[in-house]
């Protein structure tokens, strides 16, 4: 008999062990339950719920799903356009069909902290209220979301999120409650459109491009219902403002379910940390992108895998500030460098460190989504740099599993020399840059093992502080 | 969630509990845990249901969401702990007089010691029957990987039962 014939009767047999059991929707029902008030309980203790989200290509199908003002008759009139109570947040009156009702808005802004309410509205299936606050030492302030279901009384509201507003007067707040997702954005009346790009597309000679689709604000104000929820690539140009949509919320403070979310697995080892990593960034890289499909999962023609995954020299690590404090006297650091291939062509490179020590293990995103030219990216090197303790010298661990040597080639060989042609050996080499405190203008130059070169690039790439292009140029 | 969504979440757990709570004693050995784990997962579809409802299979979504959750690597750290202390058949009715040392147990305690990705390749392949594509699938690997990682535990399975048999028959000896 096959070890495949024997396994599925052991499993088979086993599997059998397990009881039928009479009704176990009571069991269910009372864990969703339990599950709730948990939740409930843990936003307003003040937890910020950020939900990891299903996302895939999005598209705005709507601007509005806002509904007609409850009590109309109690709403007071808002200043005019011009007047300066829109100058900043701190000022900003409340909007919104709901801003009437005194009651709900002093809840809101007490579930907050204190602050006032900037908007307080209906949208859809939930009720929704924003509440500015002045935190020391932020730029603009801070934003809390307060929610409930549609018709909410004032006890069933709880905080949603929290984050900051984009800038001196606009709100851009991306809603991730699955299965579908909003834009809001809220800016003074006198600005009439915004212009929104759900997503980055990567090109595979590693730049990348942007649509954007015009929308009509009312009031200054946009609610965008997206089919899906919009991805952390999305960007948005409203007034003044041009760049992310950093605040993100889940109206109804729940976690979304993602069934190929895999985590890193950090205490486990050769190929099946292999495996798990690639599927973690894989799945990672889809959602960034959003590239999920309708189910949750990354579509078929996406796929990761690793270029190097192993210890990195101790001293660069030390460097490079890798481990955080955590890294105890028998504690290693672990880099991992995969690449993913985009439908369409496109490659990005992601990054993650592992650290390893005997207080515990932590991980960590060094890239998470650079796209990088197709045609070299295996081949591509990447550096870990940090400056050692004088400040006068830059540590470097080259990761070049496909050469045979490396070498950092500097951009004023008179000041600085060229390093030697180092070996690369289990995939990576340690150089040092005496004299040095930055790597600006530095290039990575790879070698066979005959000495030809097969490679120059810059050693920090272009565009490597915003791959996604999120910031207005 | 509306009324029939609901009624349909709850036709759905009294329809494929039983499947899912077989699965994942497969998956972690002891029938409490396995319990555990299934009520985890439908906690979490449930808040997805409107969405789930409407996929092509939800059984095979949710099996899907139980295979990842049980190879998360806190829950796979909670499990290492303590799988030790579980006896090597811990929920065998005490009246089976067969619970002696056999292949077949032998097999279904080696696939425990399997690293919990390779065991829910092991799980799905051969007692879901689920081919590699839609394993691959199921746990967000490629295809190559659900091939390399099936032949990697089927080798280890092997090597755990040679060296059962060998230690049998010196013991015997």
């Amino acid at each position: 008999m096959s070890i495949e014939t024997e396994l599925r009767e052991a499993l088979s047999a086993r599997a059998d062990e397990v009881p039928a059991v009479a009704d176990p929707y009571e069991r269910v029902t009372s864990a969703i339950a339990a599950e709730r008030r948990r939740r409930r309980r843990a936003a307003v203790g003040g937890v910020a719920a950020v939900a990891a989200l299903a996302l895939a290509v999005p598209l705005v199908e709507a601007v509005d799903r806002t509904a007609p003002p409850a009590r109309q008759s109690q709403l007071l009139p808002l200043p005019p356009a011009s007047a300066s109570a829109w100058d900043t947040l701190a000022t900003w009156p409340a909007r919104g069909g709901l801003r009437g009702d005194a009651g709900l808005l002093a809840a809101a802004a007490d579930l907050a902290g204190g602050g006032h309410v900037v908007y307080a509205e209906d949208l859809g299936p939930v009720r929704v209220l924003l509440v500015w606050g002045d935190d020391e030492g932020t730029e603009h302030g801070r934003i809390t979301a307060v929610s409930g279901p549609r018709g909410a009384k004032a006890v069933d509201l709880r905080v949603a999120g929290a984050g900051s507003p984009a800038a001196a007067g606009v709100i851009v707040l991306r809603e991730v409650s699955d299965p579908g997702g909003q834009l809001l954005v809220l800016a003074a009346p006198e600005v009439a459109t915004a212009e929104v790009s759900p997503h980055v597309r990567v090109q595979p000679d590693g730049t990348v491009k942007r649509d954007w689709e015009r929308v009509a604000l009312r009031g200054g104000i946009g609610v965008l219902a997206l089919r899906t929820p919009p991805p952390p690539a999305t960007r948005v140009r409203v007034g003044a403002y041009d760049g992310a949509a950093d605040m993100e919320v889940s109206w109804d403070g729940a976690e979304t379910l993602d069934v190929n979310s895999p985590g890193m697995c950090l205490n486990c080892s050769g190929e099946d940390f292999r495996v798990q990593a690639e599927a973690a960034t894989r799945y990672s890289v889809a959602r960034t992108l959003g590239l999920l499909r309708a189910d949750g999962t990354p579509p078929d023609d996406l796929t990761t895998h690793t270029v190097y995954s192993g210890p990195v020299d101790r001293a660069v690590a030390d460097a490079a500030a890798l481990s955080d404090g955590m890294l105890a006297a028998h504690g290693n650091t672990t880099v991992f460098v995969a690449v993913t291939h985009l439908p369409g062509g496109g490659v990005v490179r992601s990054v993650r460190y592992i650290v390893n020590s005997d207080s515990g293990s932590s991980a960590s995103e060094l890239e998470s989504v650079v796209p990088v030219d197709a045609a070299s990216a295996d081949r591509l090197p990447y550096v870990l740099w940090g400056t050692a303790g004088d400040q006068k010298k830059v540590l470097a661990a080259v990761v070049a599993p496909t050469a045979a040597g490396v070498q950092l080639v500097s951009p004023a060989p008179s000041l600085w020399p060229d390093t030697a042609v180092v070996p690369v050996k289990a995939g990576t080499a340690t150089l040092a840059l005496d004299g040095v405190s930055d790597v600006d203008g530095f290039r990575v130059a790879a070698f066979d093992s005959s000495g030809r070169r097969l490679g120059l690039w810059p050693l920090r790439p272009a565009g490597a502080d915003d791959p996604l292009d999120l910031v207005a140029p | 969630m509306d009324a029939g969504a609901e009624e349909e979440f709850r036709r759905f757990v009294q329809a494929r509990w039983h499947a899912l709570v077989r699965t994942a004693y497969l998956l972690t050995g002891d029938r409490g845990r396995a319990e555990d784990l299934v009520q985890q997962t439908l906690v979490k579809v449930h808040r997805r249901w409107a969405h789930i409802a409407s996929a092509e299979s939800p059984y095979a979504y949710t099996r899907a969401a139980l295979v990842n959750e049980s190879a998360s690597w806190w829950r796979r750290r909670r499990v290492a702990e303590t799988l030790g202390e579980v006896p090597a058949h811990a929920d065998r009715d005490p009246s089976d007089h067969y619970a002696h040392v056999d292949t077949r147990d032998q097999l279904a305690r080696a696939v425990l010691q399997l690293p919990p990705r390779m065991r829910g390749v092991i799980v799905l392949r051969y007692f879901e029957d689920l081919s590699e594509a839609e394993t691959a699938r199921a746990l967000g690997m490629s295809v190559g990987s659900v091939k390399s990682q099936a032949s990697r535990g089927l080798e280890r399975l092997r090597a755990d039962l040679r060296q059962v048999n060998e230690t049998g028959e010196r013991s015997l000896a």
